[in-house]
């Protein structure tokens, strides 16, 4: 990395910082329409993003070079990092009055669309941090570099195709359009489509307007923030559940293929493999956890509810959104194994869900399975193709590589909060959903508590997994290399 | 625009490059999976891989929504054909390149416009004509006429003992101006300069000039001026061949050396007056014998660049005043413009003027297109009630990346001046900075 690198990484974070300072003033006109003071720390944070900001693009001004792949991660690695500085401002200060640890744990939780909460008293907050918290997982839902792309018109070059590159997810990196905003638009399009479908349903149904707002950005962004202390429940309403589950299928669909399904070519959508499996996981998870229900065979419990809420939380835990159910807790142990393989599988790329992703579960299975035929009929040729197409073997090496540095990270991580006196299953259950920008809880960080009693070190673990987890390992990971910084 | 490119070599690759900086739409058909798929990370456009010889693919890359259509494959019939199956699902133009010269003719355009193929591009045609204008006009290293010689815009190499080398550009244009300093050449950058920059010696200067003070010029840039009698061509391509019919009434002597004998008897019975020597390029002994010593320009034209190169380097030593090499990869063109070799010919950049000025040519009336690297000097006309009247030039919201070279009223030529008025069908000569073209589009749409 050179000055030109830096002043252009530099100036770049400045451009997008200015862009983070509009966006606060959304949650600080909340507050004014509330009457409540957290206005003033919005403003407060704004201007400190707007200052720093328009500092880091004049001082670069004449000293930026081009924007290749290097600095194209290196900006979308520190741009969700510096988003959540700025961003956790208000909480520090605001009513909330949380630690800084706090602070950016909630943020970047919110952010990276993960949705697990260190603020024990939801329901304490004031409505302008509620608004913050849930827009934060709107914005990061497709991603902050998407979004800028859609609204930045500078970035439309290469440049934003290699930040691009590091933020999207999935396999291969497709396009809409030959230019990368008019992709970026089309995404926003559909996304804002599913966001407004959504506030009405739940607005024409018990639900008020303001919860129906910040309750769809939890859903449509997969994260999983809620308003009210006992999350989803608190409406008590099958109505509500059935539109949120909904809500998190279709936003565990990748946009892409919405959006070409929306342009009238439904045989195409239908005929998508990942589409199918994703279907299908959903299916078989949630035909054996009913099965499993009924052997346990609860009592008092009314049909609907029962068939209901496990789909609500199979639905929940695969898209990565996290809305739990508390009585979710006594379905017994298939139940919890079953969420764990939900939350570290993720639904389709492309989507705002978090996780492995289906597609590269696809991949692996099938390779796995030409593997096995060739050790039978060694000479025969065996590719592996998604969608109709044949991957190259460095994808699929690639993807290996992928789920397996997955799992030693949540390995890893796992030993290291054990190490603070966590069970087990707890802790390799809070890393997995981490992870997996899922957010759901369990034992030590499930209802009630949630992830607020947690030691620092382990919330500053977590912070780190979401953020990888989110970024999909190589973009932070290509940070950690020396040769990266070096000319 | 949507612009779809069918041809994933270095010239289509290079087109969609540049079409991309500028703003359009492109979408590049190819056939090399890894090279289109390092293109679709790191640039702004679509790739798609599978041939354009098949409507199946035409459609699926949305062709009949399509307002350009260029077939730059290596192959002159597979471009002919996607063209002629563009056109047919609904392409707004298509442009193939070609590489038989009888394509080139009237009668066979007429033919083929009937087949489909709107435009033709051959390169070998455009870089012939390139190096007949360095035999005639040595000193410099660009020459464009523009609108039939009214205005010349004219690109020198600066050399140290110039009258303008070392000076202010505001200290030399005196009045009434008799040239303008339109753009400076550094190092691989094109610079619109002010009046506070600095001729440095090693500059490319671009001027716009009158024809009458043409030869002002060689005197401002320190280059004299020789009449070119002994020319010595590297190559029997079809470069070579091109130019030596275009030659072929100049009073010149020309040596053609190449190492391939089929070539070298074609070209010695289709033209006996030249000398044609079958030896190869890096082969000193043999140019020392056929007398490089008293030539006045050598053309190194051969399909290599690194043998162009190495050999106009080597008739250097041997006191050759003037050399052109043929230079294809473009990342070396900013090397071999520092190693003093006197004029380069890129074929891809001839091509992407070409492809610019059809581009712009759909939209915006103009008549001429240049591409020098960089930058694009164009030929634009003012139509009836464009913003652009009734105004001084230096009042005209005229972006950073555009600067005016000269205008052309009633078929006559004039430098432009700041206080200038343009009215309605004058043609104005424009240098506009890559990147800057739809910016350049702008300005001249009503």
């Amino acid at each position: 990395m050179n000055v030109r690198s830096i002043s252009s990484v530099a100036g770049t974070l400045g451009q997008l910082l200015l862009i983070e300072a509009l966006l606060m003033l959304v949650p600080l006109g909340v507050c004014l329409v509330y009457g409540e003071r957290d206005w003033m720390y919005f403003a407060l944070a704004s201007t400190s993003a707007a200052l720093t900001g328009a500092v880091a693009e004049y001082a670069t001004r004449n000293r930026r070079g081009t924007i290749h792949s290097r600095e194209g991660f290196v900006i979308t690695a520190l741009v969700w990092i510096v988003f959540g500085l700025f961003g956790a401002i208000p909480l520090v200060y605001g009513s909330s009055g949380l630690s800084f640890t706090d602070a950016m744990f909630e943020i970047i939780s919110g952010f990276t669309t993960t949705g697990a909460s260190v603020i024990p008293d939801v329901g304490a907050q004031s409505r302008g941090i509620l608004f913050w918290r849930a827009f934060a997982q709107w914005i990061g839902g497709l991603g902050i570099i998407l979004f800028m792309l859609a609204v930045l018109p500078e970035l439309n070059r290469a440049a934003g195709i290699s930040m691009f590159n590091a933020e999207a997810t999935g396999i291969t990196h497709d396009k809409l359009h030959p230019k990368i905003r008019q992709t970026a638009v089309s995404i926003w399009c559909i996304y804002s489509a599913i966001t407004l479908i959504s506030i009405f349903l739940l607005w024409i149904g018990p639900v008020d307007f303001f919860d129906s707002v910040c309750q769809t950005f939890a859903a449509v962004s997969t994260g999983g923030f809620t308003t009210h202390n006992e999350g989803v429940d608190y409406w008590n309403s099958l109505y509500v559940l059935v539109v949120l589950t909904g809500v998190m299928f279709v936003s565990g669909l990748n946009f892409m293929l919405i959006y070409s399904g929306c342009r009238g070519g439904l045989k195409e959508f239908f005929r998508n493999d990942v589409l199918r499996w994703f279907c299908f996981i959903v299916a078989v998870a949630y035909l054996l956890l009913l099965l499993s229900l009924i052997l346990q065979d609860e009592e008092g419990a009314d049909a609907s509810s029962v068939i209901v809420s496990p789909l609500f939380h199979i639905v929940s835990a695969v898209t990565s959104t996290g809305f739990s159910l508390s009585e979710a807790e006594g379905w017994g142990a298939f139940s919890l194994m079953l969420t764990i393989m939900l939350m570290l599988s993720g639904a389709c790329a492309g989507s705002t869900s978090g996780g492995i992703k289906i597609d590269r579960i696809i991949v692996l299975g099938r390779n796995f399975v030409n593997e096995v035929k060739k050790t039978v009929f060694p000479k025969r040729i065996y590719v592996v193709s998604i969608n109709g197409s044949a991957l190259q073997n460095s994808l699929v090496s690639r993807i290996t590589a992928f789920v397996t540095l997955y799992m030693v990270i949540v390995v890893l991580s796992s030993a290291i909060v054990t190490f603070f006196g966590y069970g087990f299953t707890d802790s390799l259950f809070m890393v997995v959903s981490c992870i997996g920008c899922n957010g759901l809880g369990y034992g030590a960080t499930g209802a009630g508590a949630g992830y607020a009693f947690l030691p620092d070190a382990v919330k500053w673990v977590l912070t780190a997994d979401m953020l990888v987890g989110r970024l999909e390992l190589f973009t932070f990971m290509v940070l950690l290399l020396p040769s990266f910084w070096r000319r | 625009m949507r612009i779809i490119i069918s041809g994933d070599g270095d010239t289509g690759t290079h087109l969609a490059k540049m079409l991309s900086v500028e703003n359009q739409d492109v979408i590049l058909m190819g056939a090399d999976r890894e090279h289109l798929a390092e293109l679709d990370a790191t640039c702004n456009f679509m790739t798609f891989e599978g041939s354009a010889l098949s409507r199946a693919n035409l459609l699926r890359c949305g062709i009949a929504g399509a307002d350009l259509f260029v077939a730059v494959t290596p192959d002159e019939k597979t471009n002919i054909l996607s063209c002629g199956m563009a056109k047919d699902c609904g392409a707004g133009r298509t442009v193939a390149r070609i590489d038989t010269a009888e394509f080139a003719d009237d009668d066979s355009r007429e033919m083929f416009r009937r087949f489909g193929v709107d435009d033709m591009i051959y390169p070998e045609r455009q870089a012939a004509l390139e190096a007949v204008q360095f035999i005639r006009h040595s000193w410099v290293s660009e020459w464009l006429r523009i609108h039939r010689g009214e205005l010349f815009v004219i690109g020198v190499r600066m050399a140290s003992c110039g009258t303008l080398c070392g000076k202010h550009l505001r200290d030399v244009t005196g009045s009434p101006r008799k040239f303008h300093v339109a753009a400076i050449k550094r190092g691989g950058r094109i610079i619109i300069p002010r009046g506070d920059d600095v001729v440095l010696e090693g500059d490319t200067l671009y001027f716009s000039v009158l024809p009458d003070n043409v030869d002002l010029l060689p005197g401002l840039c320190g280059r004299s001026v020789e009449t070119v009698r002994n020319v010595m061509i590297s190559g029997a391509g079809k470069v070579t061949e091109t130019l030596l019919g275009l030659m072929s009434r100049d009073a010149c002597s020309i040596t053609v050396i190449d190492p391939d004998k089929e070539r070298c008897a074609l070209i010695a019975s289709r033209f006996p007056k030249t000398v044609v020597v079958n030896a190869p390029a890096n082969d000193v002994s043999a140019l020392k014998e056929e007398g490089i010593g008293r030539c006045d320009a050598f053309l190194a034209l051969t399909g290599s660049s690194e043998t162009n190169i190495v050999s106009s380097m080597v008739a250097r030593e041997h006191g050759v005043p003037n050399t052109l090499a043929r230079i294809e990869q473009l990342q070396y063109l900013p090397e071999a413009e520092s190693l003093s070799i006197g004029k380069i010919v890129n074929k891809k950049l001839l091509n992407a003027g070409r492809i610019l000025n059809i581009l712009l040519d759909t939209n915006v009336a103009t008549s001429q297109c240049i591409s020098i690297g960089n930058a694009e000097i164009c030929e634009m006309v003012v139509h009836e009630g464009s913003r652009l009247l009734s105004r001084p030039i230096s009042e005209l919201p005229v972006p950073r990346e555009i600067t005016v070279c000269g205008v052309i009223r009633d078929g006559v030529g004039m430098l432009a001046e700041g206080r200038t008025i343009l009215k309605a069908a004058d043609h104005i000569v424009v240098l506009a900075l890559a990147g800057s073209l739809h910016k350049l589009e702008k300005l001249f749409s009503i």
